[in-house]
């Protein structure tokens, strides 16, 4: 493992049949850094996520998280790193607490579940009065605030974030963004995807755009904005990355 | 990272909060009505198969005394179709469409990090703690039975403990295998269908399950009659006990105060969730957001749970049911001769739990529905109407509910009719009758609610359904089928089959008005309103029949022209006046019609004597009551009958269906179809007769109709008619 690599990819890649949904990813991201990938629909982006998460299988080269492999050792990888899904499927007939507390004892936290702390992201989302309700009478925005909550239940090292803020209003949006960059502070190494240009923006230190299953370029906005030539904004940049979609 | 244990008790505990939350807070109505429906039925069950040092079992084993191994196969056999049917309903609710989901593995549960055998285990848990329910009631009871035969009453319970913890992981295991294989191979669309399948196959066994001891019971029973000794299998069918129970004399009386609260409580409901679903202005032609998109489909579960819920809330009068039922064998044991005090409590516990087993199956039933009318909304809404909608929705019901009715139906001719040798020539006419019947309730659901596919939501199928499938048709069908000849039947089943298709027709134009408001404006059905006059006649007819029958204290002939009085009152001013509304271009000078008329006649009449005379030899058919009183009336009475049934009769009916009810045929049927308006028309005429002798009719009315449509006019057919039946009258004076 080189060192001071919380996430690492080596010429990653994913075929489903003839289709190659990624190829050649090579990443290196240090603990501490908020890294968004960025790119039109069906890029690649979750297709990475899964691969990391070891949902998925590469079908050529290796990815790996705080130096476990993530195809042989998904089990270990999932322990330390908080996962959130771009739809998050929850129990329906489960309060948010009741689920909070299931995962949390599912990660092996039963007993030293800090409410405190849960109750405190919960707070910041806006939505620690809905905690006590059921997940079946939850909007789309809550159960995102739910999965969030879930994701930083355990402390992970590691946040891998699928389009976090979709649906959700701007107040609750800045709220996430500085919940993000505040578990950045302390070192833990996020990796969101996103389409969205503004989060990607605000919210990450480098960022990387993937187009048809490869990555376009890396770097921190500006670097972004320098690769695709002298344009004047990110979304400049990613229209001409992404050939102009 | 946490031990497999720990991994377990986790999914347990949220098992358990899930189940409990499920209980008070969400569905709270359906579960009101489920979990006491299971106490009772799970007690009733272990009662039957286990209890008293299992003498259930023993009963059953005693009948095969030469080889009693034979009765623990047929156990045997019993507990596989019930293992069956549990793997299809764990696989139809294991596919949420496109791709394999199970029970567990959620995208969120995925990405924690469980180990194996947790997983495994909890995948069983999960599935067990949804399937427990049936396979408490089902399955587990019989298991119970049968260890209690040879063991001691603690070996039983662990033998029984295994087999159900067995039986619900391997069932599992099969759905999840058969689950995963086939989302790999099949598109969306065909696993769809496979879970359809799958689902109907389930819920029919179950079905099997309910009907199987009521007809068990009377074919053991028709067998006994016959001097043979009833099959050793019989006392295994389900409700076999509660078939038993029931069965007493003759008595019209229980029929009736058995009918009588159930169609309250059946109408009540129909009408209460027509009130509360009918709102015109919240009509939407838009496909349901979640009929499209593989991840949108709703567990099966909670949509069943949903359904009995709403049920509950759309239906207000549905509590009423229990006590429908309590009525029920309430009346049965103060009026049956057998039944004592003591079986008061049994007969009011198997009320109970006979209505919640329909009001279970129903919501079931209503949930598959839903997903049929998805699976089939689709190429419904690119389509011109929802025609096919409605008959899937039919068929699917047919599948789900006719074993479950045909029970209802065969317990109540049983417990009626002990001497009903018929019983087995009648299980397919009620089976062919209940799907054409639930065609027509389909259409009517569609027309009566509201014509757009989304708002037929599987509620209005289950309420409707549930309480008309089981309750009308229940009184209806067995109070007419078994008053009238088989011969009736084929005519009754098709003038069924005309209703519904005039209903169907009927929400088509409703939903072409709304769907395309400012399109040319689409006529009213004419069928409909004829079809309702036919209705009317249909009563004048059968009025005409009990009183010839009615203990009055006149003479037959007697009643018998009062009855043609009467028929002739109410149907030649409402033939006269639907006809008005039809005229028709008149293609014949009065002469010429008149002229062939007489002559059709006098074939037809030549050709209902030979008929007559092949039928009576044939299969001994009598004569109508017509001739029978006309050879027995006396004084005023024979002039009377002979002007009825010469005259009256044949202008009022030839009215009704060559003057009005073949022109709206004519136009109400698509272009291509309109040249067998005559072909309907016969078709009601001769159901309306009632008459064993119904080929004959129908022949008759084929005649009288292609003469009104080459003529223009109905004399034509009138004179054929009157001449013909002139004839008929002048025979029987002859005679």
């Amino acid at each position: 493992m080189e060192r001071d690599v919380a996430v690492l990819t080596r010429g990653l890649g994913r075929r489903f049949g003839e289709r190659v949904a990624l190829r050649d990813l090579d990443l290196a991201l240090p603990p501490g850094e908020v890294f968004g990938l960025l790119g039109p629909n069906g890029a690649g982006k979750s297709t990475t996520l899964n691969l990391l998460m070891g949902f998925l299988q590469p079908t050529s080269g290796r990815a790996e998280v705080l130096g476990l492999d993530c195809a042989t050792r998904s089990r270990e990888v999932m322990a330390v790193v908080g996962h959130m899904p771009e739809e998050p499927a929850l129990f329906e007939n489960l309060t948010g607490r009741e689920t909070v507390s299931f995962v949390l004892s599912m990660r092996g936290l039963g007993s030293a579940l800090d409410w405190r702390r849960v109750e405190g992201h919960a707070e910041r989302l806006g939505f620690s009065r809905e905690l006590d309700q059921l997940v079946a009478g939850y909007s789309m925005g809550m159960r995102k605030k739910l999965a969030m909550v879930l994701a930083l239940g355990h402390a992970p090292r590691v946040l891998l974030l699928d389009e976090p803020t979709n649906g959700l209003d701007p107040v609750v949006a800045r709220e996430v963004r500085a919940l993000l960059l505040e578990e950045a502070a302390r070192g833990v190494t996020v990796v969101l995807s996103t389409h969205l240009l503004d989060v990607a923006q605000r919210t990450c230190d480098r960022l990387g755009v993937i187009v048809g299953g490869a990555l376009r370029a890396v770097g921190t906005p500006d670097e972004v904005r320098a690769a695709a030539g002298e344009v004047d904004s990110l979304e400049e940049a990613f229209m001409t990355l992404s050939g102009g979609r | 990272m946490t031990s497999a244990a720990g991994q377990v008790r986790a999914v347990v505990r949220a098992l358990v909060a899930a189940g409990l939350n499920s209980l008070r807070r969400r569905q709270g109505a359906g579960a009101m009505v489920i979990f006491p429906m299971l106490v009772a039925v799970l007690a009733f069950e272990l009662a039957r198969f286990g209890g008293r040092g299992a003498a259930g079992v023993r009963r059953v084993l005693a009948l095969t005394a030469d080889r009693p191994e034979k009765g623990t196969w047929w156990v045997a056999l019993w507990l596989s179709l019930l293992a069956v049917a549990l793997a299809a309903l764990k696989l139809s609710r294991s596919i949420p469409g496109r791709g394999s989901r199970r029970y567990f593995d959620t995208p969120m549960l995925r990405s924690l990090p469980v180990s194996p055998l947790a997983r495994a285990v909890c995948e069983l848990a999960a599935g067990h703690a949804r399937a427990a329910g049936f396979v408490l009631v089902v399955w587990t009871p019989a298991v119970w039975g049968l260890a209690r035969a040879h063991h001691g009453p603690w070996a039983a319970l662990a033998l029984t403990v295994a087999a159900t913890l067995a039986v619900n992981s391997v069932t599992t295991l099969a759905a999840m295998a058969v689950d995963g294989g086939l989302s790999r191979r099949l598109d969306g669309r065909r696993l769809d269908l496979l879970r359809v399948a799958s689902s109907v196959l389930g819920i029919g066994l179950v079905g099997l399950f309910t009907a199987g001891g009521p007809i068990g019971a009377g074919i053991a029973h028709h067998l006994r009659l016959g001097g043979r000794a009833p099959p050793s299998w019989t006392p295994l069918l389900p409700l076999w006990g509660f078939v038993e129970w029931t069965r007493f004399g003759a008595r019209p009386a229980v029929v009736v105060a058995a009918i009588a609260p159930a169609l309250v409580v059946g109408l009540a409901s129909a009408a209460a969730l027509a009130r509360g679903l009918r709102r015109p202005g919240d009509v939407s032609l838009d496909a349901p957001s979640d009929t499209f998109g593989p991840r949108r489909w709703e567990p099966e579960l909670s949509a069943w749970r949903v359904e009995l819920r709403m049920l509950v809330r759309q239906a207000p009068w549905l509590p009423l049911g229990p006590l429908a039922f309590v009525a029920f064998f309430f009346a049965l044991a103060r009026l049956a001769p057998k039944a004592t005090r003591a079986d008061l409590p049994f007969l009011w516990l198997m009320g109970l739990t006979g209505w919640a087993f329909v009001v279970l199956a129903t919501a079931l039933s209503g949930a598959t529905a839903r997903r049929w009318r998805r699976v089939l909304w689709i190429p419904a809404a690119a389509g011109r109407d929802h025609r096919a909608t409605v008959r899937a929705v039919a068929v699917a019901h047919t599948l789900l509910t006719a074993p479950l009715a045909l029970g209802v139906l065969a317990t109540l001719l049983y417990a009626t009719q002990p001497g009903a040798l018929f019983f087995l020539r009648m299980v397919p006419g009620l089976a062919a009758a209940i799907a054409v019947g639930h065609w027509a309730l389909a259409a009517a659901v569609f027309l009566l609610i509201d014509p757009s596919p989304d708002r037929l939501s599987g509620l209005s199928v289950a309420a409707v359904f549930g309480v008309l499938t089981t309750a009308v048709p229940t009184a209806a069908l067995l109070m007419l089928l078994s008053a009238l000849p088989l011969g009736t039947w084929l005519p009754l089943l098709g003038l069924l089959a005309l209703f519904a298709w005039s209903m169907e027709r009927s929400a088509a134009e409703r939903l072409r008005a709304i769907r395309d408001p400012d399109g040319d404006p689409v006529a009213p059905s004419r069928s409909w309103p004829a079809l309702r006059g036919f209705g009317v006649a249909t009563l004048a007819q059968l009025l005409v029949t009990q009183l010839a029958e009615a203990p009055l204290g006149l003479s037959q002939s007697a009643q018998l022209g009062l009855g043609y009085v009467a028929f002739a009152a109410v149907m030649i001013p409402l033939g006269w006046a639907g006809q008005r509304r039809h005229a028709t271009q008149e293609r014949w000078a009065l002469p010429r019609a008149l002229g062939v008329g007489v002559a059709a006649g006098l074939a037809n009449f030549a050709v209902a004597m030979g008929y007559a005379r092949l039928a009576s030899r044939v299969w001994g058919e009598a004569a109508g009551p017509l001739t029978q009183g006309l050879a027995h009336a006396h004084g005023l009475w024979r002039p009377l009958l002979v002007l009825c049934a010469a005259l009256l009769g044949p202008v009022a009916e030839e009215l009704l269906f060559r003057g009005w009810l073949q022109p709206a045929f004519a136009r109400d049927l698509p272009r291509r179809l309109a040249p067998f308006a005559p072909v309907l028309a016969a078709a009601v005429f001769a159901a309306l007769h009632m008459s064993a002798s119904w080929p004959m009719t129908f022949a008759s009315g084929l005649l009288a109709g292609w003469l009104m449509q080459r003529s223009g006019r109905v004399e034509t057919s009138a004179a054929m008619h009157v001449v013909s039946n002139a004839l008929v009258v002048a025979s029987a004076l002859w005679s």
